[in-house]
């Protein structure tokens, strides 16, 4: 584990080297909310509530969901990752004394912080001035919010992961970007909460992994989840947790087996 | 001594997948492998690649003992890189057996990585955009070396590695040279017992070079590292190595000292005659020529030959000779003449 935040910090300090790219950061994270804002202003035109959720909750859902719990880093991961396979510079990181998967969620982890206290608060204090920005439902809402935020790396971390591992056999990432990219934006609720989904999609998505990464921080941050039911939710994410650490690890120990480094 | 690397009948091969054309052929195979429920044949029959294993090392048994300093060498495609690879337990072997540090590398992937350095001369380990003392730094912590212990080795390092100038340099902007160095340097800072190094002094230039060779020689001397250097350069080899292994489509073709492989393989003496003009066709006792024509000739004389002194003196021509120059090959003539002998 102590390991796991030396990476961390290396990552963190890599991000931190490029101090030019904050502001560009900060302004695109800024558009993305304020793009998103306006758009369930106007899909709510003058009604207070659609499917018994409010506007402010649903402009804060966007808030938070955008500048805490977003999914656009997973499509770097796989890219990056994918190169290095592609190039065979691989190799140097698996010549370190540590556990490759883990790695990568480490560096995962330590470039999120970053962002997350460079842009994300900053834009969610900002943009808070001049929208409501709703307070959590309850003490108990927060406590299992932050809970809720590790799970929703964790689960992010490890598919991206997963999906960088697949370039192992497919030699190039972007397929496997695109595909991810495609499944978080829709499944994970970043773009659409699932109460505005069809029933019968919802009762197939509201048990997959994806909707742990955005959604259902933000239903328990909301107060939409009653506690006992959020308490059970947090839990199914854990088992989500463990189910796809389980399968990063045996995809890594079988890749272990079968790998064929690139460029001699 | 202890062995430190020891191997037994190792192999690697990889799969290598060709396409394959559709040939009507093919049609038949479905039929037959449907009518026959054949599925294997089937299998073959749609399959729209065919696999070959490539054997990248064949039945290599090396043994390195603790201390030593192995030049690992061999033209491209060698397999060179796929031994390096296996050694650190980045590659898995096809079959055989391997232990380096007592260990089956890929079964003790993370634990041996702790008392090895790697040097890939082609990919850096440094961390490209933070300054170099940072990937020190962080190195020491990713190794779990006592801060006190790594002060004194790092002082050591620095100074012997000439890094003080450029350590608060981003390593992205660090000159080759100055980077392999630093790569060298961290390969060694927690304090390993095997140093491998794969195409170290590749796109150096000649100082550089030098110098670097210096360095691993005193890592060696010194540190009592041991060292496994695989390497296109020669002299890299001939300057920094006692032993050296050549290896050829996967197997040892030779393996023992350096000052040895002159002795194996013949050829111990370059002589060059000058004459004062074209001798025309001559004959030298013992001696291979070269060049047969225009007043400069050159011979390759082998241990069985007569002295070259009495060989000279038995030379048969109008010819005055005007210099004699003998000189002892070096193991770049040799190496390039095992090369030459292979590709014919």
């Amino acid at each position: 584990m102590r390991i796991f935040f030396v990476f961390a910090e290396a990552s963190f300090r890599v991000q931190a080297s490029f101090s030019r790219q904050v502001f560009v950061l900060i302004i695109g994270a800024l558009i993305n909310v304020v793009a998103r804002v306006a758009i369930w202003t106007s899909v709510y035109d003058e009604q207070s509530s659609v499917s018994g959720v409010e506007l402010n909750q649903m402009v804060t859902y966007s808030i938070i969901g955008t500048c805490l719990l977003l999914t656009w880093d997973s499509g770097l991961t796989i890219r990056d990752l994918g190169a290095e396979i592609r190039s065979g510079h691989i190799a140097n990181k698996l010549l370190l004394p540590y556990q490759f998967p883990l790695f990568s969620l480490a560096l995962q982890f330590g470039a999120r912080v970053h962002y997350v206290l460079t842009t994300g608060l900053p834009v969610i204090i900002l943009v808070s001035l001049f929208t409501g920005l709703l307070p959590p439902a309850s003490m108990f809402a927060l406590g299992l919010f932050i809970i809720s935020c590790a799970i929703s790396f964790a689960i992010l971390f490890s598919l991206s992961t997963i999906f960088a591992l697949i370039c192992f056999w497919l030699f190039n990432a972007i397929s496997a970007e695109l595909m991810l990219r495609g499944i978080l934006v829709l499944l994970s609720g970043e773009l659409v909460p699932l109460w505005f989904f069809p029933e019968g999609l919802a009762r197939v998505v509201e048990n997959l992994p994806f909707c742990w990464i955005t959604f259902y921080p933000m239903a328990i941050y909301l107060g939409e989840i009653d506690h006992g039911a959020a308490v059970l939710t947090v839990a199914g994410g854990l088992i989500w947790v463990s189910v796809l650490l389980s399968i990063l690890f045996l995809l890594w120990r079988r890749i272990c087996q079968t790998i064929a480094l690139q460029g001699g | 001594m202890n062995a430190i690397i020891q191997t037994r009948n190792l192999s690697k091969s990889f799969p290598k997948r060709t396409a394959r054309n559709w040939r009507p052929k093919v049609m038949s195979g479905v039929w037959q492998g449907l009518l026959m429920a054949d599925w294997t044949g089937l299998r073959q029959a749609i399959s729209t690649q065919t696999t070959n294993m490539i054997s990248a090392i064949d039945d290599v048994s090396l043994t390195v003992q603790e201390g030593e300093c192995v030049g690992y060498l061999g033209p491209n495609g060698a397999g060179k890189s796929t031994m390096i690879k296996i050694m650190t337990g980045i590659l898995v072997p096809t079959s055989g057996s391997i232990s380096v540090l007592g260990r089956t590398p890929h079964e003790n992937r993370v634990e041996n990585a702790r008392q090895f350095g790697s040097v890939f001369g082609q990919r850096s380990q440094l961390w490209w955009d933070l300054q170099l003392h940072h990937s020190f730094e962080l190195h020491r912590r990713i190794y779990g070396v006592d801060p006190l212990e790594f002060r004194m080795r790092r002082g050591e390092l620095i100074e012997a590695f000439d890094l003080l100038d450029i350590l608060d340099r981003p390593v992205r902007l660090l000159s080759l040279g100055q980077r392999m160095r630093a790569e060298i340097a961290m390969a060694l800072m927690h304090n390993p017992k095997l140093l491998f190094l794969d195409e170290p002094t590749i796109g150096l230039d000649l100082v550089a070079k030098d110098r670097l060779r210096t360095y691993v020689r005193r890592a060696n001397r010194d540190l009592a590292v041991t060292v496994i250097i695989t390497s296109h350069d020669l002299k890299d080899i001939e300057e920094v190595c006692t032993r050296i292994v050549v290896v050829n489509e996967g197997s040892i073709v030779f393996d023992g000292p350096i000052s040895s492989i002159t002795a194996k393989l013949g050829y111990t003496k370059k002589v060059q005659v000058t004459f004062d003009r074209d001798p025309g066709n001559i004959n030298l006792l013992g001696a291979q020529e070269k060049n047969a024509s225009g007043p400069v000739r050159h011979f390759l004389f082998d241990d069985a030959a007569p002295s070259i002194l009495s060989s000279l003196k038995s030379l048969d021509t109008s010819a005055q000779l005007v210099d004699i120059k003998i000189e002892d090959p070096g193991v770049e003539d040799i190496i390039r003449k095992i090369y030459a002998n292979w590709s014919t």
